[in-house]
């Protein structure tokens, strides 16, 4: 956590100061109130000392109390990987397929990387939502979906 | 494992009823692949397809409960009601970005002619501030439907009943009087710059984000004067709630008949939102036709003269296609004037 | 007339069958349409109006409110059962909402939400019926300053959101505030750290943000851990289902409270359910005997927000009916549609067209009670859910946040950003710092900015037209006073300890 609190600490004061400069390139008043620059600025500042704080307890703290273990592991990230790389394959799938038929397929891709092992499940989830979602979204509330090539 | 087995029936179930969903949904699909011929030369021998085909999407760039949505939702009702178009319209809020989203949505369907919009003021403000990509060279002009102007409107009791007495006090004493409006490059802040620079007086705009806070805070007396669209405030003049002291447009208003204008008044200024239909550009001629032909026969219908037209207190004017073409750019053209000087 | 002769009038109107029946179907399309995550009142009410076509208008609007109504019920389904709030209102109901369902006790949590919704939103008619117009002009004289402060009331409930480290609650809160800050300027009507984006004009809505950050973070926390997940298995005897004695006795100034400050923040236009609902959480916690287990599964942190949000939907029919002014997205729909309808909201509405108003107050009540019977009924389904196997659960949500957040706008856009959001959730999740100060202050920020430079821009740069004024100085009074307290308390603890 040590490690990782302080690597964050870091990007925070970086984006605080991206914002005070910015706030500071917006009007930071306009006749005589707050312009658009004075919400940033101040964020910024508050940010970034914030920031530091974060970095400062690291440093302040017994090494005893901060366990080194880091929340972020490896074979996590492969799950997120996958997870999130299947979702935005199926969003850009939505021009082609339209967004009822891609999310069925996203459907059945989670459900296999997420750990079911039965193919009946795969093929029943990539059937179900497309069937659920053309009934209950488009043929019954009538939302206005991305079509795809099949016209739906 | 058991629970999986139990999901899998249920699945085929639902598979089921897909199937007979499938063949009951198949058929505007093959509607559509004829429609996309549509705009290319019909083949020989082949029967012309008629315009329109399948539902026509409608596309409000705005959020639902806005002038721009009840406009297009009004339209959309009075041509079912009457059944003035073969296929429904189908009304899509594409909110973003002070309308520039949906109208770059609306853009980017060149050539299809299932895709209408409606046309505010921000159809014209927002290319020129920068803010959107596409500009009314982008669309293709269908039918003007009516003028939507602004009052100047105070709060019953106010000690103000005429503009004159307004700008006299705010002469006198230079900020004195603030105005309510929504944000920056909206119509209200456009004429209250423009009063200013007529009269040469100098107010305190303080914006809001809609104009049912504008009038919330008029009436709860935190701004001293707002601009609204005379139908948005009708309500709160029968009951006495508010007063209107002058009107943006050039005559008075039928609606209004005992209010002056601001030229009557003695400043110069005049100000009216075009609102009408627009389609992507390119799209086949006839579709133009079809939809103009539609609108003018809506326009005429008693529903549309009392259900929108006196309801929200606006001046029906129909204009054909190359008219509202022309009145598009005339608009255009103002608002480049007024942002030019105010940026100066 | 009396109110009483009025009421009875207005069951004739709504007991008809034609409006029984709309009202039914409004309820459970809101029911639905509450729950599905992204997609809202307001949206919901946009894309069902054609549904009202042909009907009369208080037939109409009897529907339509339903769905209005309906939705604050249904959002907090989803807040509970899988961490994802169904609609913005529902975004707290997820903060002891979800522990109670890993818990194993769904069934209390589903239950005292339809109970504290019902009952807040019956008394919130009752407050409608009789006290609308004085209330009314309450609403108008909150301006500017007085918004300015109620948005810092709001802010110091985020001290009891904070979680395990304040600093880092503390860090979540800023982001949010930097969020809020995108967009449109609304004073000078230019963009602002929108990067040439067009979507980002209007800034960042909070549904996209709500839904990775609590959704789709949830989703990829689960995933990660080998085990299934840890839910306890819920006992799903009809009995157990329903909230018990002790939940109750718990819950009963909870919800009163949640009741009158739900009414009262909804009846102000800009402000809403969703502030009356965090505003109502923040209260219930700083009051509370027990403030530690608020976060933890907490029933009194379902019935304060829930309670807020019902009422708070029947509040905003004040400034609607009596003013014609719309308080809130979804009220700005209902506007729109009975314009259509060629009725105008506003002061008069009560005199011209009582059928519509009485038939309406009816029909509220009437569509309370079906929404508690249809909710108790497929309470045991609902808790059900939750023991579907975690990997089509999980896709299964992931695929309906998707969808609902393009049918937020009608746009992709969302659903980038919804899982943008969600990565950074996750990330949040892991390094330990806490979503709802995020949300809270994406929510309040943008009022907050407003309403500050709309007030000083009133007073030409005079910061003390905060203080001056009797509504705006007591709020900030009671805002000092709340953020104050804590630390009273505890000096008070010392001297007492050095006297015994």
């Amino acid at each position: 956590m040590r490690t990782v609190d302080r690597a964050t600490g870091v990007l925070l004061l970086l984006v605080s100061v991206y914002l005070v400069v910015s706030g500071l390139e917006l009007e930071y008043t306009l006749e005589d109130a707050p312009g658009p620059g004075f919400l940033p600025f101040w964020a910024g500042v508050i940010l970034g000392l914030s920031a530091i704080f974060l970095v400062a307890g690291t440093l302040v703290q017994p090494k005893k109390k901060m366990k080194e273990d880091n929340p972020l592991t490896g074979r996590g990230m492969a799950v997120i990987i996958s997870v999130l790389g299947a979702s935005v394959m199926a969003v850009l799938l939505t021009r082609i397929l339209g967004l009822v038929l891609s999310m069925g397929l996203l459907a059945a891709m989670l459900v296999r990387i997420l750990g079911s092992r039965s193919w009946l499940t795969v093929g029943g989830m990539a059937l179900a939502i497309p069937v659920v979602f053309y009934l209950l979204f488009i043929k019954w509330l009538g939302v206005p979906f991305p079509k795809g090539f099949l016209g739906f | 494992m058991k629970r999986y087995r139990i999901w899998a029936v249920l699945l085929v179930v639902i598979l089921m009823g897909a199937v007979v969903a499938g063949c009951g949904g198949s058929q505007p699909s093959a509607g559509e692949e004829t429609a996309k011929e549509e705009g290319k030369e019909p083949a020989e021998g082949e029967p012309k397809s008629q315009y329109p085909e399948r539902p026509i999407e409608f596309v409000v760039p705005f959020g639902a409960g806005g002038g721009s949505d009840i406009l297009a939702r009004s339209i959309a009702k009075v041509i079912q009601d009457h059944n003035l178009i073969d296929q429904p319209l189908m009304v899509v809020n594409k909110p973003g970005g002070s309308g520039s989203v949906g109208y770059s949505y609306l853009a980017e369907k060149k050539g299809d002619p299932y895709y209408i919009g409606t046309v505010s003021s921000s159809f014209y403000t927002a290319p020129l501030l920068g803010k959107s990509p596409v500009s009314y060279r982008d669309f293709t002009p269908v039918a003007g439907l009516a003028m939507d102007t602004y009052g100047l409107f105070v709060r019953s009791d106010s000690r103000f009943d005429s503009l004159q007495e307004i700008l006299d006090e705010v002469k006198a004493n230079p900020k004195s009087i603030s105005v309510g409006g929504t944000s920056g490059t909206s119509d209200d802040a456009v004429l209250t710059f423009l009063l200013e620079e007529k009269a040469g007086v100098d107010f305190t705009y303080v914006p809001f984000e809609s104009g049912g806070e504008v009038m919330t805070a008029l009436l709860g007396g935190h701004v001293d004067i707002s601009w609204a669209n005379p139908g948005e405030a009708l309500s709160q003049i029968e009951a006495g709630k508010a007063r209107v002291l002058a009107v943006a447009s050039k005559e008075r208003l039928p609606s209004l008949p005992d209010v002056p204008t601001l030229i009557e008044e003695g400043v110069d200024v005049s100000l009216a939102q075009f609102r009408g239909v627009v389609m992507p550009k390119d799209v086949p001629e006839d579709a133009v036709k079809y939809m103009e032909e539609a609108l003018r026969k809506m326009s005429e219908t008693e529903d549309w003269k009392t259900g929108y037209i006196e309801k929200n207190m606006i001046t029906a004017r129909f204009l054909n296609s190359e008219e509202f073409g022309k009145a598009i750019v005339e608009l255009s053209n103002m608002y480049e004037q007024v942002f030019a000087e105010l940026s100066k | 007339m009396g109110t009483f002769e009025n009421l009875l009038y207005g069951f004739s109107v709504a007991l008809s069958v034609t409006n029984v029946l709309y009202c039914l179907l409004g309820v459970v399309l809101g029911t639905i349409i509450g729950a599905l995550p992204g997609l809202g009142p307001s949206a919901g009410l946009a894309i069902l109006l054609p549904l009202t076509f042909g009907s009369n208008p208080t037939t109409s609007i009897i529907m339509l409110a339903g769905i209005y109504y309906g939705a604050m019920y249904g959002g907090a389904i989803t807040s509970i059962l899988i961490n994802t709030p169904g609609d913005s209102a529902a975004v707290m109901t997820t903060l002891d909402g979800y522990p109670m369902a890993q818990q194993g006790r769904a069934g209390p949590a589903m239950g005292m939400n339809v109970f504290a919704s019902f009952i807040a939103g019956t008394i919130g008619i009752l407050i409608f019926m009789y006290l609308a117009p004085p209330l009314a002009k309450v609403a108008l004289s909150f301006g500017p300053p007085e918004y300015f402060a109620l948005m810092v009331l709001g802010l110091t409930t985020l001290a009891g959101l904070t979680g395990e480290s304040p600093l880092k609650g503390f860090i979540s809160a800023v982001v949010g505030l930097i969020f809020a800050i995108v967009g449109v300027d609304l004073v000078t009507g230019l963009p602002r750290f929108s990067f040439g984006v067009m979507e980002l004009y209007s800034g960042i809505d909070f549904i996209p943000v709500a839904m990775g950050v609590f959704g789709i973070a949830e989703i990829l926390v689960t995933a990660e851990r080998e085990v299934r997940i840890q839910m306890a298995k819920a006992d799903l005897r009809f009995r157990k289902l329903l909230p018990s004695l002790a939940d109750w006795m718990a819950c009963r100034w909870p919800i009163i409270q949640g009741t009158i400050t739900g009414f009262f923040i909804g009846m102000l236009p800009g402000a809403g359910a969703t502030i009356a609902s965090f505003i109502s959480y923040g209260i219930a916690k700083s009051t509370s005997k027990e403030p530690q287990r608020f976060g933890r599964g907490a029933i009194e942190g379902i019935a304060a927000p829930e309670a807020a949000n019902n009422s708070a939907a029947v509040g905003a029919f004040v400034p609607l009916l009596t003013l014609g002014v719309p308080g809130s997205a979804s009220t700005a729909v209902l506007m729109g549609a009975l314009m259509m309808f060629g009725l105008r909201p506003g002061p008069l509405l009560f005199e011209r067209n009582p059928e519509f108003v009485w038939g309406l107050i009816a029909s509220m009540y009437i569509g309370n009670a079906i929404l508690v019977l249809v909710m108790l009924l497929f309470v045991p389904v609902f808790v059900r859910a939750v023991q579907v196997p975690r990997p089509i659960l999980s896709s299964v949500v992931m695929v309906f946040i998707l969808a609902g957040a393009y049918s937020l706008n009608n746009n992709m856009f969302d659903v980038w950003l919804t899982l943008l959001f969600g990565i950074l959730g996750y990330f949040m999740k892991k390094l330990k710092y806490p979503g709802a100060p995020l949300i809270l202050a994406l929510v309040l920020g943008q009022l907050l900015e407003n309403s500050l430079r709309q007030s000083l821009i009133l007073s030409l740069g005079d910061p003390r037209i905060f203080f001056t004024r009797p509504i705006s100085g007591t709020i900030m009074a009671i805002a000092i006073g709340a953020t104050l307290y804590p630390v009273i308390k505890s000096v008070l603890k010392v001297l007492r300890s050095r006297t015994a």
